[in-house]
């Protein structure tokens, strides 16, 4: 019987995983780098917007996690222990980055190789709901890179990883409200990023100022925003097509 | 409510991240402002639609080979010790680790044997996980283990025509099998190591594998059970 078969089990008992992987088990290693690889890469890439500074700093993590199995608190969970990290794993290599390299590092969006940086201006021709999966994750990953570090990783672990505020504390080792209030100064500066895309296509550009001017009297229109929304960050994966409220 | 007030509160009413600094009552003022102010629903508008963009976008999917060089390096690391004049300057160079995986290599007695076939548009692994090696380019193979190998992959016209599945099935990004074949030749288990793992692919997988023709491991020449082939397929098309 091969050792992968028996491998696969051990999505039950994550206990048993930690125990194996602390005697130095090749097999439960193999597990874990199997199952995680996909997410830790993901996140790192969104991190850093480098497909092969994502793909070293993967590796890293895991062979870090490797050499510090044993530390690993029983009753932690092992994927907000990964994610932790990865995520410091991420903010180091910046940090060595920016004091090794003596350049000016460019706020500016990185550019994957291969693939030319997305104008978001050109995509907001595009209608909201039209938009391809490709265009989508090209324009969030490029505007992730201009949103600073520190809200950066909320948003990613929160909107884009969907872990709970709980688990985002934990993997960024801070309180539940530091933790929303980075995602909210997160979502602020994606939300200046992407302006062009968001704005397209709406009935009346009104500056904030005019619109104070012009009061609270507006009527009501087809916007029809319900007091309760239906949507919510969390949730709102669940749709394929087009904008939820439509 | 002034709309300054509702605007910085904006980013976190559609879901519960306000509620650390914005009260029940306070959460109501802003329902009922946004009733009443076009350009502040607008706003929300916009940020609704960033949410429904976080939502959408799909995860970025990893090189297909990079699990299996995590793999390696980890095994480097551990038996680093024991290679340590040899593997020294690759230590941190997975993809130097490949290419010499990718050579044929002697084998110590724990070990099986490293090589490479290039099959068409498929690149096969064949590895034992578990063992080390010791580099000597060049050496005639002393082959007391040799490792199953893949003959003919069986030509099912169906194959992993990506269009027949949801946009999202990015099978040019790469899929990696991991087979185990008994001592007849033929696929007793496999896994999918990265890539796709729908229930479609997985049907598709076990007709090919079925039919597909493998030699097993030979020890001093006789058939064993236990052999392993990594498949690697980058291709998208089998014309039937």
């Amino acid at each position: 019987m091969s050792e992968w078969a028996s491998a696969l089990s051990w999505g039950r008992d994550e206990a048993e995983l930690v125990s194996e992987l602390q005697a130095g088990s090749e097999t439960a290693f193999d597990w874990l780098v199997t199952h995680y690889h996909a997410p830790v890469y993901n996140l790192i890439l969104s991190m850093l917007g480098d497909t092969s500074d994502a793909a070293d700093g993967t590796q890293e993590v895991f062979l870090k996690a490797f050499r510090g199995i044993r530390k690993f608190r029983h009753g932690s969970s092992l994927k907000t222990w990964l994610y932790r990290i990865a995520i410091r794993e991420a903010l180091n290599h910046k940090r060595w980055f920016k004091r090794h390299l003596q350049k000016n590092v460019s706020i500016d969006a990185e550019v994957e190789e291969g693939h030319a940086a997305i104008e978001i201006e050109d995509l907001a021709a595009t209608p909201f709901e039209q938009l391809a999966s490709r265009e989508i994750q090209a324009v969030v990953q490029q505007a992730l890179q201009e949103v600073p570090d520190v809200f950066r990783s909320a948003v990613i672990l929160r909107d884009l990883e969907d872990l709970s505020y709980e688990e985002v504390a934990e993997v960024l080792e801070c309180s539940v409200g530091t933790v929303k209030s980075r995602i909210l100064r997160g979502r602020r500066a994606l939300r200046q990023v992407l302006e062009p895309l968001l704005s397209e296509n709406e009935p009346q550009q009104l500056s904030p100022r005019s619109a104070q001017e012009a009061g609270e009297s507006a009527t009501a229109n087809d916007f029809g925003v319900p007091a309760k929304s239906a949507l919510s960050f969390g949730n709102a994966r669940t749709a394929t097509n087009g904008v939820q409220d439509s | 409510m002034k709309c300054t007030t509702v605007r910085s509160r904006l980013a976190g009413y559609l879901d519960d991240a306000l509620t650390n600094t914005t009260s029940a009552s306070e959460r109501v003022q802003i329902g009922e402002h946004l009733q009443g102010c076009f350009a502040c629903r607008a706003e929300l508008q916009r940020f609704r639609k960033l949410a429904v963009l976080l939502s959408r976008a799909p995860k970025n999917v990893p090189p297909p080979d990079l699990a299996v060089r995590i793999k390696v390096a980890a095994a480097q690391a551990q038996n680093s010790a024991g290679w340590a004049g040899h593997f020294r300057h690759f230590k941190d160079r997975a993809d130097l680790i490949i290419d010499h995986v990718f050579r044929p290599l002697t084998v110590p007695a724990t070990g099986g044997v490293f090589s490479a076939v290039v099959v068409f548009v498929l690149v096969l692994q064949l590895m034992a996980p578990g063992i080390t090696v010791q580099a000597v380019p060049n050496d005639v193979p002393l082959t007391i283990l040799r490792p199953a190998e893949l003959v003919t992959l069986s030509d099912y016209p169906q194959a992993f025509s990506a269009e027949q599945h949801e946009p999202e099935l990015s099978l040019p990004q790469g899929l990696q099998i991991y087979v185990t074949v008994d001592d007849r030749g033929q696929m007793s288990d496999y896994e999918i190591l990265s890539g796709p793992a729908s229930p479609e692919l997985r049907r598709q997988l076990d007709q090919i594998l079925l039919f597909s023709r493998f030699t097993p491991m030979t020890s001093f020449g006789r058939a064993i059970p236990g052999g392993h082939v990594i498949l690697n397929f980058n291709a998208v098309r089998v014309r039937g």
